[in-house]
């Protein structure tokens, strides 16, 4: 069983058992610090998951919400979520369409952070909720007039075509755990593996079946995120508020989605390459291209949001300008500045020069994006609604401790799916890697 | 359409208006002994025996004194309605008479609200209204008038547009998903795994595609205007303040029903605003079947008010009042006990 | 509906709350701070102010209709915009989605009258309301059915709120009657937000109160006082 992947007359054995020993390191180690992180994850989940059944007993009137302002940032954080969930998987299936080489070990991670940033986003849909138990009206009742019908639909599709997408290409690395790992650990644990790989032992007919599914799976997949997206900025463009009423609005999010995504990429990238020591893998290189992509798409947001602002603000209506004093120089403005300037200006900064360009350097530019991205989320929600609509004077929105530990809380389980995860499976792709290491050495000589 | 042109004189003949006329002749009388000119003045009315909702309705009405044609004269025709327990009559159209004496006057057929419709013609004389003849006529339903321009209502674009779409997206979907079958199948045995779970993923993924087209297939239509009315299953309509009417604490025993209900009295005396519906307590204390068993002591409380509690006496509830009060709570808290 | 405003002095000359909102929460048992028909006091070009008595606008082509995911909110057979609060899941999007803050989400548990504790739920007269949904202005369709005037229209002591029936060609004041397209042609009535084309069925006949005597630069009205006292244990109230 041992010699299960290795082909005879592989030329550089010592490089691939490298490579197993790395890979299988997540699924056998735990130190105390992990246990600490998962444990501290869990602890700040608690207090969410206490906060939000103080909620649900004492309905929404717990949160700052109110009618004149009456999306808040749970929507906010759905629509981050889901931007986060764009990037991962679009990425990694952009890059096996285009076939780029240095894809292959990061697009596990990329497709396992589509997941959990999808479901994530789901759990703040029903947070927000006031009957969150009547969700099966939607299947009973559903319009599909509605916008919020399409998105949950796209959402649906998406998020199971991502399950399929993570599943598939994993197939042979779980045949790989289930083969070396029992009795390393427990039972329970082999047994998932040894169910997850259906039975793989990779004959023909199942390599051709797995390549099938990857690439029905790999053209699916991108417009199928995009759609995700462009819907989701229906929920906010099919209403009649004016900060809300863009034909780009759709464009805007989808970019605003990948901008974040990588972000957050870049950042997960980092702890699993120091967490897991696999600096050989994910290099300096993999880091400097998400750098560049980073910086492209953070000047494609400026890009859109001059274009908004220019030419919304020339024609100035009374509410144009209403929303616009509020977000550049009264109430949003400090956060509108953040944004604008920390948010997309330094990412680009950082990574047009070669001196900060290095992982560091692009660590602390994602984080500045990853933060000015929810606060992008949120200023669009909460500035949209706060244009008053009649005659009354304008409305203020904060958000009160339950809701941000339900926020914090949301957060702590998508960094608890993506540790348990990162735990728990393979989370390099060995025999993509594999492959793509033989075609370098054949090629190379 | 049936447009049988029948004039009053007509119908006059046929008995049917003959009193009216004696009225307005009698009338004419009264007002040519105050002196007035036209005192005599006549209308007669030309108008169609029935008419059909959404189209216009053309009368025309002939004004004579004393057999002389009247110029100049404003004649007016209105229709006899009621809404919301207001009834009289509104003005469709008026008009000035020619020097023959006839006036045209025309106007759109409305909803009515039963199949006949009351209306009147009036001369406008300069101190009101001089004479005036009523006729009635059939409507006949057509067409609604007041129609909504839903936005979904573009013709071609419907739903099946979604369906395709759905279609192709759920197609790939499930034939990547049955790929996980095909590999399943093409093991040898030779390792252990579980045989159903690739079933019963595309089991899985099967049935929430197919809940996707069951939403958009079985959609309810929710503009009234472009689906047939059955769509919608109405309520019976509860006029809360007709049943439950709010007297404040106690209230006039006299003013009241004697058959009233323990249940409307606990609301309408007032318990309930304290000691909940269940008698659960809040502001008031829980009446629980301790205290509800010794109906003396119950009903010295209700007269005398303990503590914060306002006092019930006689002349706000009658002693039967109180005891059916106290059988209705029995039954709640019996009914609710675990 | 018909608001005349040349009426409608937002009902200073009385020294009360607008007696049309009043009336609206007596009649409904409304909790605070709903007023389903809201006076907004908007400002006049030639400066002074105007009093906009504001119920849901009963749409012909309703946003909120539209957007509901679940047919909660729909177009009732008579033109009437509906709420099916045994269905609404509280995503609040018809809100997001409705032009004129016609609105209002139940967010917690109000303190209402005790008589509204035990009414039978009716989509036509949302009593009693049901935390984490949404409900507005019912047009009060069940009164007129019965023969009555709808609580504002009946509660408006200067007359100035007309309710009638479009398939008709009617309204009434609870005074006269008036064909309610000449009525409306006759003194230039608008919509509000006509542009949006939701086609309101609440038409405004322009004026400041005026034939009731008002002075445009007289401004402000009394606040509305909702009587429900806080009984019932957790009960809450809110701002809007």
């Amino acid at each position: 069983m041992e010699a299960l992947i290795e082909e005879p007359g592989t030329a550089d054995t010592t490089w691939e058992s490298r490579l197993e020993a790395k890979a299988l390191i997540p699924g056998t180690s735990t130190g105390v610090a992990f246990k600490l992180w998962v444990g501290g994850l869990l602890l700040v989940l608690l207090v969410g998951i206490v906060a939000y059944v103080n909620q649900y007993n004492n309905g929404l009137y717990v949160t700052g919400m109110r009618d004149r302002i009456s999306w808040g940032i749970y929507i906010a954080a759905f629509v981050f979520f889901a931007g986060i969930s764009m990037a991962g998987t679009l990425m990694s299936a952009i890059l096996r369409i285009t076939r780029a080489t240095w894809r292959t070990p990061i697009t596990r991670v990329a497709e396992a952070i589509t997941v959990m940033g999808l479901i994530t986003a789901g759990v703040f849909v029903i947070v927000d909720m006031g009957q969150p138990l009547r969700l099966y009206q939607m299947y009973l009742n559903g319009n599909w007039q509605s916008p919020l019908m399409w998105d949950m639909m796209a959402i649906t599709v998406y998020l199971t075509s991502s399950v399929v997408y993570l599943l598939v290409p994993m197939i042979p690395d779980l045949a790989f755990f289930r083969d070396r790992l029992p009795g390393r650990v427990p039972h329970v644990q082999s047994w998932m593996y040894g169910t997850l790989s259906f039975g793989w032992i990779e004959n023909p007919p199942q390599r051709r079946a797995l390549a099938k599914a990857v690439a029905i799976l790999t053209v699916l997949i991108i417009p199928v995120a995009v759609s995700v997206h462009t819907v989701l900025s229906f929920v906010f463009s099919t209403t009649v508020r004016v900060s809300w009423n863009s034909t780009s609005f759709g464009f805007f999010f989808v970019a605003g989605a990948i901008f974040s995504g990588v972000a957050v990429l870049i950042i997960v990238f980092a702890i699993v390459r120091r967490r897991y020591h696999l600096e050989e893998y994910i290099t300096e290189r993999q880091f400097t291209y998400l750098g560049y992509l980073l910086a492209a798409m953070s000047m494609i947001m400026i890009y859109t949001n001059a274009t908004e602002f220019i030419t919304k603000g020339f024609k100035a209506s009374d509410d144009d300008l209403f929303a616009f004093r509020e977000l550049f120089a009264t109430k949003f403005a400090p956060l509108f500045w953040f944004y604008f300037f920390g948010g997309l200006v330094l990412p680009v900064l950082i990574v047009a020069f070669k001196r900060t360009r290095t992982i560091t350097g692009l660590v602390v530019a994602s984080s500045f994006a990853v933060v000015a991205m929810f606060i992008e989320r949120y200023f669009i929600v909460v500035a949209g609604m706060s244009v008053p609509l009649m005659p009354y004077e304008p409305s203020s929105y904060m958000p009160t401790a339950t809701e941000w530990a339900i926020v914090a809380g949301g957060f702590a389980l998508f960094m608890l799916f993506l540790t348990l995860f990162t735990r728990l499976f393979p989370i390099v792709a060995i025999w993509e890697m594999k492959e793509e290491h033989e075609t370098r050495v054949e090629v190379a000589p | 359409m049936n447009r049988q042109q029948k004039s009053i004189q007509q119908r006059t003949a046929h008995g049917l208006v003959g009193s009216l006329i004696l009225l307005l002749t009698l009338i004419a009388a009264l007002l040519g002994l105050a002196g007035r000119v036209d005192a005599a003045a006549e209308i007669e009315v030309d108008a169609p025996s029935e008419s059909t909702v959404g189209e216009v309705v053309q009368i025309s009405a002939t004004v004579t004194d004393g057999g002389t044609p009247v110029a100049d004269a404003v004649v007016t025709v209105s229709r006899q309605a009621e809404i919301g327990g207001k009834s009289g009559f509104v003005e469709l159209d008026s008009g000035t008479t020619d020097e023959a004496g006839v006036v045209q006057l025309e106007f759109v057929q409305y909803a009515a609200p039963s199949d006949a419709e009351a209306l009147q013609v009036e001369l406008q004389g300069p101190k009101g209204v001089d004479a005036a003849t009523k006729f009635e006529m059939k409507v006949i339903d057509g067409p609604q008038q007041v129609t909504a321009s839903s936005g979904a209502d573009v013709g071609i674009i419907n739903k099946y547009w979604l369906i395709a779409v759905l279609c192709l997206v759920w197609f790939f979907v499930i034939a990547a998903t049955v790929q996980l079958l095909v590999i399943s199948r093409a093991s040898d045995g030779s390792t252990h795994s579980n045989r159903l779970i690739p079933y019963f993923m595309v089991g899985f993924v099967l049935f929430t595609g197919l809940g996707m087209f069951y939403v958009v297939l079985t959609q309810p239509t929710m503009h009234a205007n472009l689906a047939p009315n059955e769509a919608f299953d109405r309520v019976p309509t509860a006029y809360v303040g007709e049943i439950y009417p709010y007297q404040g604490l106690g209230g006039d025993p006299a003013d009241r029903p004697d058959d009233l209900t323990g249940e409307v009295l606990y609301v309408q005396a007032g318990c309930v605003s304290c000691h909940g519906i269940n008698a659960n307590g809040s502001m008031g204390g829980e009446l629980d079947n301790d205290v509800l068993d010794d109906t003396e002591e119950f009903t010295e409380a209700v007269r005398e008010g303990p503590d914060d509690m306002p006092a019930f006496a006689d002349n706000l509830l009658t002693q039967a009042e109180i005891d059916r009060i106290i059988e209705f709570l029995h039954e709640t808290r019996t009914s609710d006990a675990p | 509906m018909i608001v005349d405003l040349r009426h409608c002095d937002g009902c200073q000359s009385q020294g009360t709350a607008p007696q049309c909102t009043l009336a609206t929460i007596e009649g409904h048992l409304l909790p605070e701070p709903m007023e389903w028909i809201e006076v907004y006091e908007s400002p006049l070009e030639g400066g002074g102010t105007q009093f906009v008595p504001t119920p849901c606008q009963q749409c012909q082509n309703p946003p909120c209709v539209n957007v509901c995911p679940v047919a909660a909110t729909f177009s009732a057979p008579e033109g009437v915009v509906l709420i099916d609060q045994d269905r609404c899941i509280g995503c609040r999007m018809c809100m997001a989605a409705c032009p004129y803050d016609r609105r209002f989400f139940n967010w917690g548990s109000p303190p209402v009258p005790p008589e509204a504790l035990l009414a039978d739920y009716s989509m036509e007269h949302q009593v009693q309301a049901k935390v984490g949904t949404v409900t507005k202005c019912d047009f009060c369709v069940d009164m007129v059915r019965a023969g009555s005037l709808p609580h504002c229209v009946a509660g408006c002591p200067q007359g100035a709120i007309y309710y009638g029936d479009l398939e008709e060609d009617l309204a009434t004041n609870g005074k006269t009657l008036v064909s309610f397209k000449d009525f409306t042609t006759n003194n230039n009535a608008y919509r509000l937000k006509e542009e949006l084309g939701t086609h309101p069925r609440v038409w405004y006949i322009p004026g400041h109160g005026e034939a009731v005597g008002r002075d445009p630069h007289t401004t402000g009205r009394m606040p509305t006082k909702w009587p429900w006292i806080e009984r019932a244990k957790g009960a809450v109230t809110w701002k809007r």
